[in-house]
């Protein structure tokens, strides 16, 4: 009986197929399954990875992204606001992050960080980073400048003076590099400026700073 | 041209005195990467009085103003480590 014996074959060459594709669908299932608990272990692992990261290349820099936010914002409010943007930015970042230098790592999420919450108070783009600082710096009315500490070494107040007495493009560089430690790669990342422009504020801050002190009677010694 | 005469030429073992003001920035800002030339600064720096002297003067300015460096409060570093913590132990709580 062909019709029935077609139907048959069909069905048991159906069956068979089906059985193969049952097994080829439980070998996919089970393939699937273990790919997904394989993703699941290895997301596991990597958020794990991921907090082991954060502690030991974040978490030690918190007192410099402080001070350099500080620098930047001039502004203890600010500032803290700052870091907690760089920390979240760091957070997501961190599985893109190569583990190599990490200090500058942080210090250009701290920059674009800046740059951003800049542009979200301000409708027109910063074009001029140092306009944009030197206004800051205008806005703020000195009472909570953390620089602004009573000094009470006659030396230190003439420095202090000679220091604040300088343009605000070279006061930043002289604040990142010998205030708060950064190397000149850093202080450029910082600013969004060169290297060689960094060295050649800094050489002309500390000129200008030792005519002051020079001429104070505070050194011996006031040229390059 | 006395002034020329006072320098301190350069040896293989010295920087010359305009090398040294040339890098004296970079010396003293610890950004000198090459040994060689890190030592060569520093052997005149022992033997020049007027390098010294400039030397002496920004290491001076260097230390005045690394005490301007202003007082993190412990507070906010406190507050910003415990939201660093935070970020991680969320994390944590999504895992579980």
């Amino acid at each position: 009986m062909p019709a029935i014996c077609i139907p048959g074959n069909v069905g048991a060459s159906n069956s068979v197929e089906r059985s193969g594709l049952t097994r080829a669908g439980n070998s996919q299932a089970a393939v699937t399954g273990f790919v997904h608990v394989f993703r699941g272990e290895m997301t596991i692992n990597q958020d794990r990875d991921r907090v082991a990261e954060f502690e030991q290349h974040v978490v030690p820099y918190l007192d410099i992204l402080l001070r350099v936010a500080l620098a930047l914002t001039r502004n203890y409010a600010d500032a803290e606001d700052l870091v907690q943007d760089t920390l979240l930015r760091a957070y997501r970042g961190i599985d893109r992050f190569d583990g190599r230098y990490p200090r500058a790592w942080l210090l250009t999420i701290l920059r674009r960080a800046h740059i951003n919450r800049n542009r979200r108070q301000r409708p027109v783009l910063v074009a001029d980073q140092d306009a944009a600082l030197r206004e800051l710096a205008a806005t703020s009315d000195g009472s909570d400048d953390p620089e602004r500490l009573v000094v009470a070494n006659k030396f230190d107040g003439a420095v202090a003076d000679a220091f604040y007495a300088l343009p605000e493009s070279f006061r930043q560089v002289v604040e990142l590099v010998d205030i708060s430690g950064l190397g000149y790669q850093e202080a450029a990342t910082v600013l969004s400026i060169p290297i060689g422009t960094v060295m050649s504020r800094l050489h002309r801050a500390r000129i200008r700073m030792k005519k002051r002190l020079f001429n104070d009677g505070y050194t011996r010694e006031g040229k390059r | 041209m006395k002034a020329l005469l006072r320098m301190v030429r350069s040896t293989d073992d010295m920087a010359s005195c305009i090398e040294v003001l040339h890098n004296l920035d970079a010396y003293l800002d610890g950004e000198i990467n090459d040994q060689r030339t890190a030592r060569r600064i520093a052997a005149h720096l022992d033997v020049c009085r007027r390098c010294g002297m400039k030397a002496e003067t920004i290491a001076e300015l260097k230390s005045s103003l690394r005490r301007l460096a202003p007082t993190v409060d412990p507070n906010a570093l406190d507050r910003l480590r415990r939201f660093a913590r935070g970020l991680q132990s969320e994390q944590g709580a999504d895992d579980r």
